[in-house]
């Protein structure tokens, strides 16, 4: 496959996410202006100028009408998608590491990071979509979940699919899960940390599965990623890696799952060898197994988002370059054993 | 088996004698009453005293006939009453088989017109005569409890779709599963003096038998349990109907009816099959159908034709060949057809058609039921080569031919076409040359189309369900040297003519001064083995008649796929599936390389294996797929992921780790998807709208080249 | 953070470069680009990109989005893509499979020996050495020489006549001057391979059949110019013809997806 690079970021990129559509690519990197692609053909609809420093995160609403952004210059900022205007800008206490629509666009949740004295939170804003008055937003959230004290800092955080819960990833490779409405903390795992002795286990990225987000996955910087069930919150499959993975990502139409990450860049030497080869990592979903890589970045890959309908997936990296892939044939038939054995059991059915 | 003291002491500790069924030694040492030697005969004349001396002269003549009637008075008694005889009298013979005898032949016999005599042992009369021994009411005879066999079929349900065979070396037969290049998977142990002779299948492979001294042993099932004994004392050669239906089986041995009457319950043939040697048994029943006395022609002769019984395609007719005459039966009755025989003056051979024959005004769904024959040159006659159909018996087409020295008849599966190899000498008869003539019988009149060749054919091999053929041939120049090779493989095919009916058998490919003398199509044609059967050195020459033409578009392409070589061989047999082809050595024919071996239908060698004292590897059938023709074109659409699980079974069965693995995945993915079942049902969010096209512009890199520069 | 960002920009120096772009007169564009290989030298990547109109079938919210106006950084901008911010990459594998890392592995051998089979061809056209031509310490000596004899100083002309504009290799004159044409092709190396099963495409000969002896320098499955569908051959070209026999002698008369494979030779057109 060929892919598109995507050079319009300076610097390292922090997330990549597609509409639900996929015929757009949200991009966020540390320099202060996201920016939004056609996916197909790489052509950029536009940036969205007004951070004033690193944008950590980027989501948009299921409808592609609205894209919230929030960054280290302690402001979360809405947007509409059609012309890039900032409608709404929110205050927080500490540099926004997350944000997430839930599934209807009503609510945005946002991660405020534990420093500078503040304790780490997770916000819920209530979203008025109505388009004359996007300007006119609740600045109060209407939820704060707050660590508890003595506990690990939230890094992450994303909506169950029924939007009952808001799942979180914490700094000591623990998830949470909290009642959406209460902030109530429903059930919590040790899901990272445990799996070998690599002593920094924070959880990187938390992505939902395409089909119904009935369960995620966490990657970590333990060299781990994990798939868990929402509602029993049991795990369910484990990838491990060579490296701290950065991101994680579950495929749709294909039984996969990519994880990116890499060594930090201080722990690498920089030789020409190295160069190009960091990989995107392929696991099977199911078996676990890794079976294939995609070569490309100069740098440890940030952020992985798939294509919803299955065709390719963009990756961001360290080195400021997106690249946008869309799979070959053999990516479709490729099937394990068991597999071609049950497509076969079931066509005869 | 010996036992010491102390173990038969515990034995007789453990077996309660109350349990043992001593009726067989009871009967044995029975104390002879002599009652046996006695008959007594009803329905004899009441003759007045004076008359009764001459009677008794009348019977005791013809009962001497059949023994030896005791001297005096002890030898008959007949009462008198009256001064009249009362009808019945007492004979004793000498022994009680002599008894028999006479029962078995004079029980019935009309003496005159008033009187038959019935005839009944003495013994039985006190048996069956006295009060109460047999019951007045009757008794529901006992059914035996039906007893499974299991699945007849079971074989067929393989998941891998494998084929069976049976390997028969010394006197060891056992059943395998062919694993192609691993070691056979025995499906039953190979069982030792499983045979006294050969083993044999069912032409669809339901039944495997065994021939015994007593006669014929079914097996099947999934466990090849025994289901049937087929008593035919000697029995030497056994055939079947094409649908299993009835089996022949020939014995030298005239079939005798025991002597003890009490033996004759269990014996399966009546007096009417006394004499007789060629028994048509229903398989299901396991019941003699008919039996047949050999015909005079037959008797002492070394070499026995067989087959002796051919059946139509469908077991509905059975025909047999007689001096100027041929006999065809329908079945179940075996009544004759007609209740006649079909007189052909000189008849040599006859062969049905292997399928129901499409003639040409013919309105039957299945065709009508067709066989030919030959008839050799007499002196003011033609040798004559006849279709006759059946039931009609009328006969569709002759052809008349000349200096004929032998005719073979070569049926086309399908029954559309007819080839006689015509053998013909020239006139100072010292050389033969063949004529091959086709009979399409499924055109109006039938049309016969000459080959006329200056070779002799010495083997002529239809392509299943096809029109093409290979033969064999030679030049019969006089010079019998067999280290010359001067054979010639030919293969034909009828060339496409545009336009004109015009339809010619073509040669298409000639391979000259060959040894070869055998050719093997594939039981689904397109590829054959030609191969060279003799003492000195075997060899398979494996073709592809279609090569590099799928669809097929040409008539015909032929490709040598490979060559091998296997001195010792003697026989050489496709598999039912046309994969792969076994070829072996029997020890029954010699003692070289005894063994088998096994090739893909490529040629490709997948196994050897040397066995001492092999006798025959025999394939177990098939019986036709059930597919239809729209279930085999989407098999054949999705052949790419229906081998795939193949190739998985394969690639497990090659690698035990690999197989774990798999196995493990399997497992990983049922409870994947039951866990993902849970879920099913929830909403899905589908956006179904009509799509839209639009323009966008997409770069393309039309050419890319990269050079060092450093 | 900040010094391992300053790290990464700094080691990406050569390969962020920006890129150059000429727009040529046929309204293509040649990007010319440099990158550093695995043996730590620079390569030149020149890409002649056309800009081409697909019609796409798509959901109605994607064309509707298909016709917003270009913001931020892009407002004003033309249809289409900038090659400022948008490149086509080079190519990249993805071989699933659990024997994936043997996979890249084995291609990465056969890549080195295919890479030395080609440094064996340079051969100078001046002396005859191990080494281009126009790198031969003899070129001012032996080359004038030469050229009185041979037809070698074509070369000079032949190079000239296309206005120093790149002209891709297989396109370029050969010594005597003449422009190769589609059936003087090198075919030495190519195979035909015939009996295909139709479904059998370019991906599974390349990634399947063949993978064992790639990379492969083309394969080309021969199909119906109206329905697509292949005819079941195909030319396929290996990187040394030593490779191409070692594949002709293991597949010939091999079974692939239920037909026997026949390879041979690809022959050369003849040039009428």
């Amino acid at each position: 496959m060929r892919p598109i690079k995507l050079m319009g970021h300076e610097r390292s990129l922090t997330q990549v996410k597609y509409n639900r559509e996929g015929d757009l690519l949200f991009s966020v990197a540390k320099d202060n202006a996201a920016s939004i692609w056609y996916s197909s053909n790489g052509e950029r609809l536009g940036t969205l100028e007004g951070h004033q420093g690193v944008i950590w995160s980027i989501d948009v609403d299921p409808e592609t009408h609205l894209v919230a952004t929030g960054g280290g210059d302690l402001a979360i900022k809405l947007w509409k998608v059609e012309n890039g205007q900032c409608y709404y800008t929110w205050e927080s206490p500490s540099p926004v590491r997350r944000v997430a629509f839930n599934s209807d666009g009503t609510k945005l949740l946002a991660v405020a990071d534990q420093v500078m004295g503040h304790i780490g939170t997770i916000s819920v804003f209530e979203i008025n979509q109505e388009n004359a008055t996007l300007s006119n937003q609740k600045a109060d959230p209407v939820l704060v979940i707050s660590t508890a004290e003595g506990g690990s800092k939230v890094t992450v955080a994303g909506w169950s699919g029924d939007n009952k819960y808001i799942i979180a990833g914490h700094d000591n490779g623990s998830i949470s899960k909290y009642d959406s409405q209460t902030g109530e903390l429903v059930q919590s795992l040790q899901a990272h940390g445990i799996h070998n002795e690599e002593k920094v286990v924070s959880i990187t990225d938390i992505q939902f599965a395409p089909e119904d987000k009935s369960y995620f996955i966490t990657s970590s910087k333990d060299k781990t990623a994990v798939l868990i069930d929402v509602d029993t919150f049991e795990p369910l499959k484990l990838y491990k890696a060579d490296a701290p993975m950065n991101t994680a990502a579950i495929t749709p139409v294909k039984d996969f799952v990519i994880l990116g990450g890499g060594q930090e860049a201080r722990n690498v030497t920089t030789t020409a060898e190295s160069q190009g080869k960091f990989e995107a990592r392929f696991y099977h979903k199911i078996f676990q197994d890794e079976i294939g890589r995609v070569k490309g970045h100069f740098g440890p890959l940030n952020t992985v988002a798939v294509h919803p309908d299955g065709s390719g997936y963009s990756s961001g990296g360290e080195d400021g370059f997106i690249r946008v892939h869309t799979y070959d044939k053999s990516y479709y038939d490729f099937l394990f054993d068991a597999e071609r054995t049950e497509k076969v059991d079931n066509a005869a059915i | 088996m010996s036992l010491t003291e102390e173990e038969y002491l515990q034995l007789e500790k453990e077996i309660n004698l109350d349990d043992i069924d001593f009726s067989d030694l009871e009967e044995k040492y029975e104390v002879d009453t002599g009652l046996d030697n006695y008959v007594v005969v009803d329905g004899a004349p009441i003759a007045p005293e004076a008359k009764v001396p001459v009677l008794i002269k009348v019977l005791k003549k013809l009962f001497s006939t059949v023994g030896e009637v005791v001297e005096g008075d002890d030898g008959i008694y007949m009462p008198l009453e009256g001064g009249k005889s009362k009808g019945y009298l007492f004979v004793q013979f000498k022994t009680s088989e002599m008894a028999d005898a006479a029962i078995r032949q004079l029980h019935g016999k009309k003496l005159d017109q008033k009187h038959r005599l019935l005839v009944n042992k003495l013994s039985d009369i006190e048996k069956f005569g006295a009060e109460g021994a047999v019951p007045s009411e009757f008794k529901e005879p006992e059914v035996a409890p039906f007893h499974s066999h299991g699945y007849l079929k079971s074989w067929l349900q393989d998941k891998q779709g494998r084929d069976q065979m049976v390997l028969h070396f010394s006197d060891s037969v056992g059943v395998y599963w062919n694993k192609k290049k691993q070691d056979p998977e025995p499906v039953i142990e190979p069982r030792r003096a499983f045979t006294s002779k050969y083993a044999k299948f069912s032409p669809k492979g339901t039944y495997l038998f065994s021939i015994h001294p007593q006669g014929i042993q079914s097996w099947g099932g999934e466990d090849f349990k025994s289901i049937h004994r087929y008593i035919h004392n000697q029995v030497r050669l056994i055939d079947f109907s094409p649908n299993e239906k009835y089996m022949v089986t020939l014995s030298p041995v005239p079939i005798t009816l025991p002597d003890r009457i009490s033996d004759r319950a269990s014996f399966p043939f009546g007096p009417e099959s006394q004499g007789h040697k060629l028994v048509i048994w229903n398989l299901a029943t396991g019941e003699p159908a008919k039996t047949f006395a050999l015909p005079p022609h037959l008797e002492g002769q070394k070499e026995m034709p067989w087959p002796l019984v051919k059946w139509s395609h469908d077991d509905k007719y059975c025909a047999r060949q007689g001096p100027d005459a041929l006999a065809i039966y329908e079945t179940p009755s075996f009544q004759l057809l007609d209740k006649k025989l079909v007189k052909i003056e000189g008849i040599q051979d006859f062969e049905w058609a292997p399928a129901g024959v499409p003639l040409h005004n013919s309105k039957t769904p299945g065709g009508e039921y067709v066989l030919s024959y030959w008839t050799p040159e007499s002196t003011n006659q033609t040798a004559r080569v006849s279709l006759m159909q059946v039931p009609s018996k009328e006969v569709l087409r002759t052809i008349n031919l000349f200096q004929v020295s032998g005719c073979k008849m070569h049926w086309q599966n399908e029954g559309k076409l007819l080839c006689v190899k015509v053998d013909r000498h020239t006139k100072s008869g010292k050389t033969v040359f063949s004529n091959l003539e086709f009979f399409r019988t499924s055109e109006r009149d039938i049309p016969v189309e000459k080959l006329e060749l200056k070779e002799v054919v010495i083997n002529f091999s239809w392509e299943p369900k096809s029109e093409r053929f290979v033969t064999i041939s030679r030049l019969d120049d006089g010079n019998p040297n067999p280290a010359i090779p001067k054979n010639t493989i030919s293969f034909y095919a009828v060339e496409s003519a545009k336009g004109g009916k015009a339809r010619v058998f073509k040669n298409y490919k000639k391979i000259e001064n060959k040894h070869s003398n055998s050719v093997y199509w594939s039981p689904k044609g397109r590829y054959v083995v030609v191969a060279t059967i003799s003492r000195s050195s075997g060899e398979l020459e494996f073709f592809d008649v279609s090569f590099d033409d799928e669809n097929k578009k040409n008539p015909a392409n032929v490709k040598l796929l490979n060559t091998t070589k296997f001195s010792g061989m003697t026989n050489l047999s496709w598999d039912p599936s046309g994969r792969f082809v076994a070829a072996w050595s029997s020890s029954w024919l010699h003692s070289i390389e005894n063994g088998y071996r096994l090739y893909e239908f490529t040629g490709s060698l997948l196994r050897e294996q040397t066995i001492d004292q092999f006798r025959e590897f025999i394939w177990r059938p098939r019986p036709e797929s059930l597919l239809t023709s729209g279930d085999k074109k989407k098999v054949r659409a999705n052949l790419k992921d229906l081998s795939a699980q193949f190739e998985v079974d394969d690639a497990m069965e090659a690698d035990a780790a690999l197989k774990e693995a798999i196995l493990a995945r399997k497992q990983a993915l049922e409870e994947w998807r039951k866990y993902r079942a849970k879920h099913l049902g929830k909403k899905v969010q589908t956006n179904e709208v009509q799509a839209e096209i639009i323009e966008e512009i997409k770069e393309e890199i039309i050419e890319e080249k990269e050079e060092i520069v450093e | 953070m900040a010094t391992v960002l300053e790290s990464w920009a700094d080691a990406g120096d050569e390969y962020s470069a920006p890129a150059d772009v000429i727009t040529n007169p046929d309204g293509t564009k040649t990007v010319i680009t440099f990158r550093t290989n695995q043996d730590g030298k620079k390569v030149k990547v020149t890409q002649r990109i056309r800009e081409v109109k697909v019609q796409e079938k798509v959901h109605p919210l994607i064309a509707q989005r298909k016709n917003w106006h270009k913001f931020g950084k892009e407002k004003n901008s033309p249809p289409g893509p900038d090659t400022s911010t948008t490149q086509l990459g080079e190519k990249v594998e993805l071989k699933l499979g659990l024997a994936w890392k043997q996979a890249e592995k084995d291609e990465a051998s056969e890549k080195a020996q295919a890479r030395a089979h080609v440094v064996q061809t340079i051969k100078c056209r001046t002396c005859g050495g191990d080494h281009y031509t126009s790198k031969c310490p003899f070129k001012d000596t032996l080359g004038a020489a030469a050229g009185t004899t041979s037809s070698e100083t074509t070369e000079q002309p032949a190079e000239t006549a296309t206005g120093g504009r790149y002209v891709p290799r297989h396109l370029r004159a050969d010594a005597n001057g003449n422009i190769p044409t589609r059936e003087a092709r090198d075919d030495s190396t190519t195979l035909k391979v015939s009996q295909l099963n139709t479904f059998v495409d370019e991906d599974m000969l390349r990634n399947e059949l063949f993978a064992r002896f790639g990379p492969l320098e083309r394969v080309t499955v021969v199909r119906n110019r109206e329905t697509g569908e292949s005819r079941g051959f195909a030319y396929v070209s290996f990187a040394t013809e030593e490779i191409a026999q070692k594949a002709l002698d293991l597949f010939n008369g091999k079974g692939y997806h239920s037909l026997i494979l026949r390879l041979e030779w690809s022959k050369k057109k003849k040039t009428t």
